[in-house]
C-alpha cells in the first residue's frame, strides 16, 4: 500500500502532538548538551505547520512538503529549523503533482531528505546529530523498497534501526551544533536532534498502523 | 561600497552589533541587523528567511556586494539557506565571513567604509581576534598562531596547481605580500609558491617577499590539503584582484624609476611632525638597524627558552600593535602601515621555527638562536637585486631586535653615542632619549609618530631640533650619510643637495646664534636695580635635562620631578637606579643645588605597576606624599637613594602636597627612620639634609607657621594652590577662567605663605607655571617670594625682568595686586607696570 495524502496529513498532524506532548523532554535533552531548546523549537514549528497546513491540504504532496519545509525553516529558530526544512523541503520539489507515495517514491522521499539534512549542516556518521539515527534509517529503506516491501514494511523495518541508532547517540561526542562546544561532556547523553528524527518515524509507523 | 549583514541568535546582540560598527563608521556602510524568531516568549533563534530579505535590502544599496557575519550554530545554516534563495547574480555579490561576531563586524564596517572590497574586508574581519588575542598575549600567554597548527593537521592529498601571471605593479611585495599570506593562512591546506625552481611557502611573509616575485613573473601555487579547492579558488580571486594592491601603494613605494621621472628630489624629501624647533645638517645615525651582538651561550632546557622566545614574540607583537595605533592615531595610516609589515614579520611561524630548531638542536639560549636566526633573513633581503627589498633587511632587524631586546631584559646594552650625528630611528622609547647626548645630537628623526610623543618632549626640553612620524625614510638613510632637517616645518632632506645643506647650515647657525645670545643673557644673575640677587632655577624632569637647565643659565633646580623614572616601565626603579639618577642630575648640574620632590603621582596621574584605587574624585585622593604614605615600602626606598644622594651633592628633598602638620610630623620621621638606619649600615649619609614641602593645598598655607617650624623651605605650586584655591578645575573650560593664578585670592595665599616663611626664617620658593612669567616676576618679588624655578625657556626672560625692577615699585606694585578685585585688574597693573609688553 503506499502511503496516501490523507495518511501524510495525519502524520503531521501527529507529530505536532507528538511534539507537543514531548516538548519538555527534547529540551531537557537539550539542556544536557545544548541551549535546552529543541523541544520549544520543534513544538513551535510543527503548530506553525498546523496553520499553514489547511489552504494547501488539497494540493499536490510536492506542495504540502515544501509548505512544511519551509514553514519549519523559519519557525523552529534553532539549527534543526534549517536542517528538517531541507529535510521536507528537497523531497517536496521532488515530488510535485504526487497524490499517493508507493515505496519507490518513499525511499526517493527519504533519501532526498537526508541529502538535504547533509547539504545543509555537513554532517558525518558519528558527530552525535539526527544524521546518525538517518543514515541507517536511510539504507534500510533504500534496501527494503529495492526489496519490494510496501511503505508501512519499509517503515516497520527501519525503526528498530532507527531506535538503536538513537541509542547508539549516547555515548557519542558532539562534533557539530551546540553541543560540540560541550567537547567530552556531551558523552553520555542522547542527541536531542536524532530524538526528534526518531519520532518522526515512530509516528509515521503509528499512523500507517493505524 | 560594500554593505553588511549581522546576523544573531539575539536580535538585540544583532542590533547592538550593528550600533558599535555604525559608530565606528558613522552610517557611511549599509547595514542591516538580524536576530531572533517570531515567538515572544522564546526569542532566541535564527531564521533563513529574514536573513534571506535583510541580505536582498542590503544588495540593493551596497554596489559592491554583501558580506554576512554570523553568531554561531543555527545563524551559520540559516545565512546558507538564504543564500540558496538568492538569485544567482546577487548570490555573486554575496559573501559569508567567518570572523567573529563582534570583532568580525567592527572591522569588516571600518574596512568597507574605507572602500574594501568583499575579500578585503572579510580578510581584515577574520584576523580582527588576533588583535585581541595579541593585546591579550601578555596577560594570558596565548598567542594567535594557529596557522602554524594547522599546517602541520593538513593531511597530504593531491595537489592543485594554479598558474598565475602576476600583473601588479609591485609583485608580491607589500601589500600585495601581506594580503597573499593573510589569504593562504587562512586554509588549512599546504599551499606552496614557486617561481622558477625556488619555492616558498604562501603562508610566511619572509619566504614569500625573499621569493622576490616582480610584475610579470610567473608563478606557480601548488595546494593540498582538505580544503585545497577553496584555496585555490580563493588565491584565484585574489591574483584576479592584483593581490590587492591599490594605487596608493604603487605610489608609496619607491621604485628604481621614480628617480629617472624627473622627480628626483621629492623622494629624497620627507615630511612630518615638527617635534622640535631647529635645524640641523649633518651624518645619521640610525639607531637599531643593527642586532647587538649575542654571545652563543649553552641552555640545557629548550623548552623553557622556546617558551620565553614565544612570550617575547608575543610581547613584541603588543608593542608594535600598540605603536601601529598611535602612529595611526597622530600621523595617519600611511605611516603606521609599517608596523603592519613588522607584525606580520613577527607573525611568520617559519622565523619562529627557524629559531626554535636552533635552540633545540644546537642547545642554545632562545636570544642567541633568534639573533642568528634574524640576522640570516635580514641578510637574504639585502642582498636581492631589488632596491625596495634590500630595505626590507632593516624591517628584519628592527622587528627582530624588538623581540631581543625583550628577551634580554635590563641586560640589553645602551645607546651609546659617541660622535655628533642625527639621530635617526623608527621609533624612540624615553629610554633611549635619555640614552642620548645633548651635546652631541644634532637631531633627531623618526618615522613613527604617535609612541615618541613622549620623546618629541624630551628633544624639546634638551633644545634638540627634531622631526618625527616621517614615514618612509629609514629607507633612505643609510648611517653615516649626510641629511639635513627642520624642525620648524617638519622636512627631512635624506640626500640634500649643496644647496640645501647651504641653505640649512646657514639657518642653523643663526638659530644657534640666537639662542646663544638669549642663554648669555640668562647666565649672569639676575640682581634687581636696587641690588638684591634673585637665584632663578630650573624645573626639570629627568637628568639629562640638567645640561639644559645649565645652558639656560639656571643656578640650580629647584624642581626635579622624580616621576620621569617610574614611568614607562613595569617595575619602580630600585634604590641603586634611583640613587644614579639623582646623583647624575646633580652633578650635570656642577655643584649648584638641586631639589629633588618625591614621587608625586595619584589617581590623576596614575603608574600602572603601582595600584591606585578608582577613585571618584581624583584631585581629591591619594596624590603626591599622601600615596607615598600609604606605600611605605616605595617611599623608603626611594628616600634612602635621595638621602645617600644628598651625601655627594647639594641635593634637597621636597615633599609635595603636604596639608597637615601630622603628616609632615609622619614623613619626617620615615626620613629620620632610613637616615639613621642607612648611618647605622655605614652607609655615606649627610648630617643633615635640607628638607622642604611645596605649598600647593591652601590648608598648608592656613598652618604654614606651624609647618614653616618643622622643616627649612617651602616651595610654592602655583598650579595646584590655584585651583583648590578657586575649586575650580582648569580643565573644565566652563570654570577655567577662574583658575587664574593672578586672582587676588591666589595671590593672598602667597602672600601668607611668605610671611610665615619669614617669620620663621626659612625661603619661600615658586616653582609653579607663574614663577615663569617675566611679567609676573616684579609682582612675586614683592609678595615676598626668594627664589622663582622655571622651564629653561623661561629663565633668560625672567632674569630680564628681575634685573629691570627694584624693591620698592616691587612692594608697590604687590600691594596693589593684593587689593584688585580681579585677576584680569592685576594682569592689568602688571602691564602697566611694563610699558614694553
Ligand atoms: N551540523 C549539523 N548537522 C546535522 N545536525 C545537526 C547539526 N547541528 C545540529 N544538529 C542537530 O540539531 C539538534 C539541535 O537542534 P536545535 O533546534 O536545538 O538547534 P540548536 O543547536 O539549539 O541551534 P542553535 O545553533 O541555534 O543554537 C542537535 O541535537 C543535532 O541533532
Ligand atoms: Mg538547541
Amino acid at each position: 500500500m503506499p502511503l496516501s495524502k490523507a495518511q501524510l496529513l495525519a502524520w503531521l498532524g501527529k507529530l505536532d502532538a507528538v511534539y507537543a506532548a514531548k516538548k519538555e523532554y527534547l529540551t531537557d535533552l537539550d539542556a544536557a548538551i545544548g541551549d535546552a531548546d529543541h523541544g520549544i523549537n520543534m513544538n513551535r514549528g510543527f503548530g506553525k505547520v498546523m496553520e499553514k497546513l489547511p489552504p494547501v491540504a488539497d494540493k499536490d504532496i510536492g506542495t504540502i512538503l515544501k509548505t512544511v519545509g519551509m514553514t519549519l525553516m523559519s519557525s523552529v529558530g534553532g539549527a534543526s529549523g534549517p536542517l528538517y526544512g531541507t529535510f521536507w523541503m528537497k523531497p517536496g520539489m521532488l515530488l510535485g503533482g504526487k497524490e499517493e507515495l508507493d515505496a519507490a517514491d518513499f525511499a526517493r522521499f527519504v533519501e532526498a531528505g537526508v541529502d538535504g539534512i547533509l547539504q545543509r549542516g555537513r554532517p558525518e556518521r558519528g558527530d552525535k546529530t539526527m544524521y546518525d539515527v538517518w543514515a541507517p534509517v536511510l539504507e534500510v529503506v533504500k534496501a527494503r523498497a529495492a526489496a519490494g516491501d510496501d511503505v508501512a514494511a519499509i517503515v516497520d523495518a527501519a525503526l528498530p534501526v532507527g531506535e538503536k541508532a538513537l541509542a547508539d547517540t549516547i555515548p557519542l561526542q558532539a562534533r557539530k551544533g551546540r553541543a560540540s562546544y560541550l567537547g567530552e561532556r556531551s558523552v553520555g547523553h542522547q542527541d536531542p536532534g536524532a530524538t526528534s528524527s526518531y519520532y518522526m518515524l515512530e509516528t509515521l509507523r503509528d499512523v500507517l498502523h493505524a | 561600497m560594500i554593505g553588511i549583514v549581522i546576523v544573531s541568535h539575539s536580535r538585540k546582540l544583532a542590533e547592538g552589533v550593528l550600533e558599535l560598527a555604525a559608530q565606528m563608521t558613522r552610517g557611511a556602510v549599509p547595514m542591516e541587523a538580524v536576530g531572533g524568531i517570531d515567538d515572544v516568549e522564546n526569542p532566541i533563534g535564527t531564521d533563513p528567511m529574514q536573513v534571506l530579505a535583510a541580505i536582498e535590502s542590503v544588495a540593493a544599496r551596497a554596489d559592491a556586494g554583501v558580506l554576512v557575519v554570523m553568531d554561531l550554530g543555527s545563524a551559520l545554516m540559516s545565512a546558507e539557506t538564504a543564500l540558496d534563495f538568492l538569485a544567482d547574480d546577487v548570490k555573486a555579490r554575496v559573501r559569508l565571513c567567518a570572523a567573529p561576531l563582534v570583532e568580525g563586524t567592527v572591522a569588516a564596517a571600518v574596512q568597507a567604509a574605507s572602500g574594501a572590497d568583499l575579500a578585503q574586508a572579510s580578510a581584515e574581519a577574520a584576523t580582527a581576534i588576533e588583535v585581541k588575542i595579541r593585546q591579550l598575549a601578555p596577560v594570558t600567554g596565548e598567542e594567535a598562531a594557529a596557522s602554524a597548527q594547522a599546517q602541520q593537521e593538513a593531511a597530504p592529498q593531491d595537489a592543485l596547481r594554479l598558474e598565475i601571471v602576476i600583473a601588479n605593479t609591485l609583485g608580491l611585495h607589500a601589500r600585495p605580500a601581506a594580503n597573499l599570506v593573510a589569504t593562504a593562512g587562512k586554509f588549512r591546506s599546504e599551499i606552496r609558491l614557486a617561481k622558477g625552481e625556488a619555492s616558498a611557502s604562501a603562508k610566511s611573509i619572509n619566504q614569500v617577499a625573499l621569493l622576490s616575485v616582480r610584475h610579470g613573473d610567473t608563478v606557480v601555487f601548488t595546494v593540498s590539503g582538505p580544503d585545497a579547492a577553496e584555496a585555490v579558488a580563493a588565491l584565484r580571486a585574489l591574483a584576479a584582484d592584483r593581490f590587492g594592491e591599490r594605487d596608493e601603494d604603487v605610489a608609496l613605494a619607491p621604485t628604481a624609476d621614480a628617480a629617472a621621472s624627473g622627480k628626483p628630489a621629492d623622494a629624497n624629501v620627507f615630511s612630518g611632525t615638527p617635534a622640535s624647533a631647529g635645524y640641523a645638517v649633518g651624518p645619521a645615525w640610525v639607531l637599531r638597524a643593527k642586532l647587538p651582538e649575542i654571545v652563543r651561550r649553552g641552555s640545557d632546557d629548550p623548552e623553557a627558552q622556546i617558551r620565553e622566545l614565544d612570550q617575547a614574540i608575543a610581547a613584541a607583537r603588543a608593542e608594535i600593535e600598540a605603536i601601529k595605533r598611535e602612529t595611526e592615531r597622530i600621523s595617519g595610516k600611511a605611516s603606521a602601515a609599517i608596523f603592519a609589515v613588522h607584525d606580520l614579520i613577527l607573525a611568520d611561524a617559519a622565523l619562529r621555527d627557524a629559531a626554535v630548531a636552533r635552540i633545540s638542536g644546537e642547545k642554545v639560549k632562545a636570544a642567541y638562536a633568534w639573533s642568528q636566526t634574524v640576522e640570516e633573513t635580514a641578510a637574504a633581503y639585502g642582498a636581492l637585486d631589488d632596491a625596495y627589498m634590500r630595505a626590507r633587511a632593516a624591517d628584519v632587524r628592527d622587528c627582530g631586535g624588538r623581540v631581543l631586546r625583550i628577551l634580554l631584559g635590563a641586560a640589553a646594552p645602551a645607546l651609546r653615542q659617541e660622535r655628533e650625528a642625527i639621530v635617526v630611528a623608527r621609533d624612540l622609547a624615553p629610554s633611549d632619549v635619555a640614552g642620548l647626548d645633548a651635546k652631541l645630537t644634532l637631531g633627531i628623526v623618526t618615522e613613527a609618530g604617535g609612541a615618541t610623543s613622549h620623546a618629541a618632549i624630551l628633544a624639546r626640553a634638551l633644545g634638540i631640533p627634531a622631526v618625527i612620524g616621517a614615514p618612509g625614510c629609514l629607507g633612505r638613510i643609510a648611517d653615516g650619510q649626510v641629511i639635513a632637517l627642520d624642525g620648524f616645518t617638519g622636512t627631512v632632506w635624506a640626500a640634500p643637495q649643496q644647496s640645501v645643506r647651504q641653505d640649512i647650515a646657514a639657518r642653523r647657525a643663526s638659530w644657534l646664534e640666537a639662542r646663544h645670545e638669549a642663554s648669555a643673557r640668562g647666565a649672569a644673575p639676575a640682581v634687581t636695580r636696587d641690588g638684591v640677587a634673585v637665584p632663578v632655577f630650573c624645573n626639570i624632569g629627568s637628568p639629562a635635562e640638567a645640561a639644559v637647565a645649565l645652558a639656560a643659565g639656571a643656578e640650580g633646580v629647584g624642581l626635579f620631578r622624580t616621576e620621569f623614572l617610574f614611568q614607562e616601565r613595569d617595575a619602580a626603579p630600585g634604590e641603586e637606579e634611583q640613587y644614579a639618577a639623582y646623583v647624575a642630575a646633580a652633578s650635570a648640574m656642577q655643584g649648584r643645588p638641586v631639589v629633588i620632590r618625591t614621587l608625586d603621582v595619584g589617581g590623576d596621574k596614575p603608574i600602572r605597576y603601582l595600584e591606585t584605587a578608582k577613585e571618584d574624585n581624583p584631585f581629591l585622593g591619594e596624590r603626591g606624599v599622601r600615596f607615598c604614605l600609604a606605600r611605605p615600602e616605595l617611599f623608603r626606598t626611594q628616600l634612602r637613594a635621595l638621602l645617600r644622594a644628598a651625601a655627594v651633592a647639594d641635593i634637597r628633598i621636597m615633599y609635595p602636597m603636604v596639608s597637615d602638620v601630622a603628616e609632615l610630623v609622619g614623613v619626617l620621621a620615615l626620613q629620620r627612620q632610613e637616615h639613621d638606619a642607612l648611618a647605622a649600615a655605614g652607609l655615606a649619609v649627610p648630617g643633615a639634609v635640607k628638607t622642604g614641602i611645596m605649598i600647593e593645598v591652601p590648608a598648608a598655607v592656613a598652618v604654614a607657621d606651624k609647618l614653616a617650624a618643622l622643616c627649612d623651605f617651602f616651595s610654592i605650586g602655583t598650579n595646584d594652590l590655584t585651583q583648590y584655591v578657586m575649586a575650580a578645575d582648569r580643565g573644565n573650560a566652563a570654570v577655567a577662567p577662574l583658575c587664574n593664578s593672578l586672582n587676588p585670592a591666589v595671590l593672598r595665599m602667597i602672600a601668607m605663605t611668605c610671611r610665615a616663611g619669614e617669620a620663621a626664617g626659612i625661603p619661600v620658593a615658586m616653582c609653579g607655571e607663574l614663577a615663569g612669567e617675566a611679567l609676573a616676576a616684579p609682582l612675586l618679588l614683592g609678595l615676598g617670594l626668594k627664589e622663582l624655578s622655571m622651564a629653561g625657556t623661561a629663565v633668560a626672560g625672567v632674569k630680564d625682568a628681575i634685573r629691570a625692577t627694584d624693591g620698592e615699585a616691587c612692594r608697590a606694585l604687590a600691594d596693589k595686586a593684593l587689593a584688585a578685585d580681579s585677576a584680569a585688574a592685576v594682569r592689568e597693573l602688571l602691564r602697566a607696570g611694563n610699558p614694553a609688553a
